[in-house]
């Protein structure tokens, strides 16, 4: 499973997640949401996480936030690194600590990530306050300063998150994450539920406000052209694995894993006329459920009988660009054990 | 607001038309004669004839009705038969007692309800949720009056720490507190507890998290306000519950309220002052709602816009879900 | 990477090794299974039917006569003799107690049984035709309710007298808001469902439909209704006859029979401890049946 090409030197890293897995356990059933992510965060980088719906990358992010949900989420194995830190080592004193000071996390809906029944800028000012050991009017201030950051005027400051919109909120979102500049930002499909147009505004921000501060940051997206847009590299996750990950040009020119090609033949061109889209064979196999070889098997392309016999491993296919899929090692199959061994 | 105010308050009168025509259809239905109840078995039949007259009896039952509509409109809710004094100035001096026996009886309710619905909902599925949740459905299912008796029983009979009877003394109004209040803890609880389970599983509970928010920080700043909006929207049922109640157990206390009162008029055929007394209640009880609605303003921002601009319909069903 | 296996997965393959495939899964039965899971509402269910046993077996199970008074054994505590004492008219409390089972279910069963076919109905038809009709009956429904119920009761009582079908009218009378707006509320739930609207695209008349399809369908709510107000009437009948409304003096009903010993509190207090307890374990058996029929029957509800 830990396969060396993934893992260099951690020294300039701000993150690395090392054979993570979640599940969820409920009386039913056991969801292997994500298995064995391997995965690692230059500073200042942008790393984009791509997948369909299910795929776990929601898990992941609130696995490195500590946010599992209670007796339900487990991180059953791996080490989540933060700056050479253990995540999973830290108490939960210590994490609070971490959590909107280091890392900060914006969620999906802006709709629903406010608290209503409170003033936008003492949302602001209360990360503010939890962190840095400042008076209240100071974090008022710097409320006030973030909202100017994100394009809202200051004088909204007592205003009630039901009184903007979508965008706006989200923008009070980000507000709230940037507040005490984290090391870290995650970034959960930021833009997916807000109009087109006002994607492209938030997308903008963020990328200047990424640079500007020079915060790393994990884009949790679908779309791959806000992936192409932001991002420095990319992981393509496939039902709770990264079956590909490289340097953003690499993956999106030269992608090496069926999946990947297949989500790319996917996206409607406006170069090309087709008379229908592209769409990939079959359904996400069901995560309580999972195969023990290839979890892409049933819906893949290139597929042969081999793939049925194993489960594949991380190969570096190309200088610094990895896949899952045994197309690319030759040595098979005499190193099935190697890597199929938990 | 103001608009919104007054819609409330002309609703009013078809509360007030309704509940004295329901009370006057039973009244002409009743066999007895007012007349003769007041006078005694020893009055002639002359004397009867003059009283009927006077109280003007000999009317069609529909003329009595709109005569006594009338008179609501000037304040006048009729004479008690018993005393002959009208029923509103017999009324008035005993409801300050009643009110501040029923508001104490839900702050009592409504306090221990909400603390046990917050600890069985951060406790779900444990012991003690189950524990709290079987108490309190056990004071919801036993009669006040019995409660009553239990606690009569218990702090005057044996201890000798609280009066039986009476509100001679400040003690006086405890166990009748106690009593009413307990019986409304099953609803709090209840409200409190699965509105809370559901606010705790919001997204900004999440962002809050994110934030590295302690959970005590996260329980009550962030989630109880929200989830008090459905108690809040609960406790204009609870007081008319608790008002019912109140009839009851001032009477096993014997407290000078409205309510023993009514009971006491029921018991004596007095119709005018049950008739005068239930409609008070009515129009107390609807005046109440709408200051609790009202309220709910000061707790839930999002209905500030929406009750002011007059379209109140779709936001207070939002807010509660 | 290969399946992995944790402790989780290990215990959850073992009961499903363990569970037998379903057999008859209809919505009854699986509601039955998820009543008979939960311990508080099968002990519920359990004294429930030991009561109605006792209302049932009455004659046979009480040792004297209800009203027979002997004045030779007066005011007598508890003994074997007179399991639960006498009273100051020498009758035997055991004996009342256990008629007091059959006045207070039977009335109780009346109210419920009336209430449904008043307030329900209204509530059903209100929520079936919706629209105007709903309208004007729920308006005059919020009217009665501006009076608390157990209030509008005494009045009616008042008015009507005293004995069991004027206390039967009266919590009928005093019911139907809260009635009609919970069977409106049953109705409405299953009349936004999917085969409602195909049944009426077919063309199944008004009668037929409000009779076999939404009834059917909205009878696990009624019945949740019908449980607890089984124990609402109970209540409210036993208060108002504790306070001298409602019935008259020698039926051995619970409330009565608690307002005869309130002069003797202080000297003879048995003889109020055994009828309030028979008001609590009653009231206390129905409300646990009935919470654990809304989870069997609703699980979301909970």
């Amino acid at each position: 499973m830990s396969d060396k090409s993934l893992t260099r030197n951690a020294t300039d890293k701000i993150l690395v997640l090392k054979d993570l897995v979640i599940h969820y356990e409920t009386d039913e059933e056991v969801v292997e949401a994500v298995n064995g992510i391997e995965l690692e965060l230059e500073k200042g980088k942008v790393l984009g996480l791509v997948g369909e719906t299910g795929a776990g990358k929601t898990t992941t992010a609130l696995g490195i936030m500590g946010l599992l949900p209670p007796k339900v989420g487990h991180v059953v194995q791996g080490s989540i690194w933060l700056e050479g830190e253990d995540l999973l080592r830290k108490t939960e004193k210590e994490m609070r600590s971490v959590r909107g000071k280091r890392i900060s996390m914006i969620f999906q809906d802006p709709m629903t990530a406010l608290n209503p029944v409170k003033t936008v800028g003492d949302q602001i000012a209360e990360v503010v306050l939890l962190h840095n050991h400042c008076s209240k009017a100071e974090a008022m201030k710097r409320a006030q300063d973030m909202l100017a950051m994100v394009g809202i005027v200051p004088e909204r400051y007592k205003e009630y998150p039901h009184q903007f919109s979508g965008g706006m909120k989200q923008r009070i979102v980000i507000a709230i994450a940037l507040a005490c500049e984290p090391d870290l930002l995650i970034a959960d499909e930021p833009t997916t539920a807000l109009d087109v147009t006002i994607q492209a505004q938030i997308l903008d921000m963020m990328r200047k406000l990424q640079k500007d501060k020079g915060t790393s940051m994990i884009l949790i997206t679908h779309d791959l052209g806000v992936v192409a847009e932001m991002c420095d590299d990319v992981a393509v996750m496939y039902a709770g694995q990264i079956v590909e990950y490289g340097p953003l040009e690499e993956v999106f020119d030269h992608p090496k894993h069926p999946y990947t090609r297949a989500l790319y033949k996917s996206i409607p061109s406006l170069d090309k006329d087709v008379e229908r889209l592209h769409v990939i064979p079959g359904l996400v196999p069901d995560p309580a459920n999972l195969p023990a070889y290839c979890s892409f098997y049933e819906r893949c392309q290139e597929k042969c009988d081999k793939c049925r016999e194993f489960e594949p491993w991380a190969v570096e296919a190309a200088p610094g660009h990895v896949a899952k899929c045994i197309q690319y090692t030759p040595e098979w199959p005499q190193d099935v054990k190697k890597g199929g061994e938990e | 607001m103001v608009k919104y105010i007054i819609k409330r308050l002309l609703l009013l009168i078809p509360i007030i038309l309704g509940v004295s025509a329901i009370i006057f259809t039973l009244k002409t239905l009743t066999p007895g004669d007012p007349a003769r109840q007041i006078l005694g078995n020893d009055a002639t039949e002359e004397q009867i004839q003059a009283k009927r007259d006077e109280l003007g009896l000999n009317d069609p039952a529909i003329v009595q009705y709109f005569r006594y509509i009338g008179g609501i409109v000037h304040g006048d809710f009729g004479k008690s038969y018993r005393t002959g004094e009208p029923v509103i100035s017999e009324i008035l001096p005993r409801l300050g007692t009643s009110a501040i026996i029923t508001l104490g009886a839900v702050a009592i309710g409504a306090f221990v309800g909400v603390l046990l619905g917050i600890l069985s909902a951060l406790k779900k599925y444990t012991w003690v949720d189950s524990l709290v949740l079987v108490i309190s459905m056990f004071f919801q299912s036993v009669p006040e009056f019995v409660v009553a008796l239990v606690l009569i029983m218990i702090f005057a009979v044996n201890l000798h720490v609280l009066p039986a009877t009476g509100i001679d003394s400040i003690k006086g109004y405890i166990l009748p507190m106690a009593t009413i209040g307990l019986a409304s803890v099953a609803n709090y609880t209840r409200i409190t507890r699965s509105s809370m389970l559901e606010v705790l599983s919001e997204d900004y509970i999440r962002t809050a998290r994110a934030k590295g928010q302690t959970e005590g920080n996260i329980t009550f700043h962030h989630a109880l306000r929200n989830a008090m909006i459905p108690v809040a929207q609960s406790i204009g049922t609870n007081i008319g519950n608790s008002i019912g109640g109140g009839m009851v157990i001032e009477t096993v206390f014997g407290i000078p309220g409205v309510g023993k009162y009514i009971v006491d008029s029921i018991t004596q055929r007095n119709y005018p002052s049950v008739l005068g007394g239930a409609l008070i209640i009515a129009i107390v009880l609807t005046v109440i709602n709408l200051i609790v609605d009202v309220s709910f303003v000061m707790i839930d921002p999002r209905l500030k816009t929406t009750i002011i601009s007059g379209s109140s319909k779709k936001a207070p069903k939002k807010a509660a879900a | 990477m290969a399946k992995m296996h944790t402790p989780a997965m290990e215990r959850i393959e073992r009961k499903n090794a363990k569970r037998k495939k379903p057999v008859n899964s209809t919505p009854a039965y699986e509601s039955w299974k998820r009543f008979k899971r939960n311990p508080t509402a099968l002990i519920g269910l359990v004294v429930v039917i030991i009561l109605i046993l006792i209302a049932i077996f009455a004659p046979l199970i009480a040792p004297y006569d209800y009203q027979a008074q002997d004045y030779t054994a007066m005011m007598q505590a508890p003994s074997s003799a007179h399991w639960f004492g006498t009273d100051q008219f020498g009758r035997d409390i055991f004996s009342r107690c256990i008629y007091g089972a059959r006045y207070s279910l039977l009335i109780a069963l009346f109210c419920t049984i009336a209430a449904l076919f008043s307030g329900g109905l209204l509530g059903i038809i209100a929520g079936y035709f919706g629209g105007r009709v709903d309208t004007v009956i729920m308006r005059i429904m919020d009217i009665f309710q501006a009076i608390p119920m157990i209030m509008m009761a005494m009045c009616i009582v008042a008015v009507l007298g005293n004995g069991i079908p004027q206390l039967v009218a009266a919590i009928m009378f005093a019911s139907m808001p809260t009635m009609a707006r919970n069977n409106r509320a049953a109705i409405l739930r299953v009349r936004g469902a999917d085969y409602i609207e195909s049944s009426e695209a077919i063309g199944v008349g008004q009668v037929q439909m409000i009779l076999k399809h939404m009834i059917p369908n909205a009878v696990g709510v009624m019945i949740i209704y019908f449980v607890g107000f089984l124990a609402v009437s109970i209540m409210m009948m036993s208060s108002m006859s504790y306070i001298g409304v409602g019935l008259a003096a020698p039926t051995p009903e619970w409330g009565l029979i608690l307002n005869d010993g309130k002069s003797y509190m202080t000297t003879a207090p048995y003889m109020m401890l055994f009828p309030a307890l028979m008001i609590m374990i009653t009231c206390f058996a129905f409300n646990l049946m009935g919470d654990g029929l809304r989870d069997a029957f609703d699980p979301r509800l909970k």
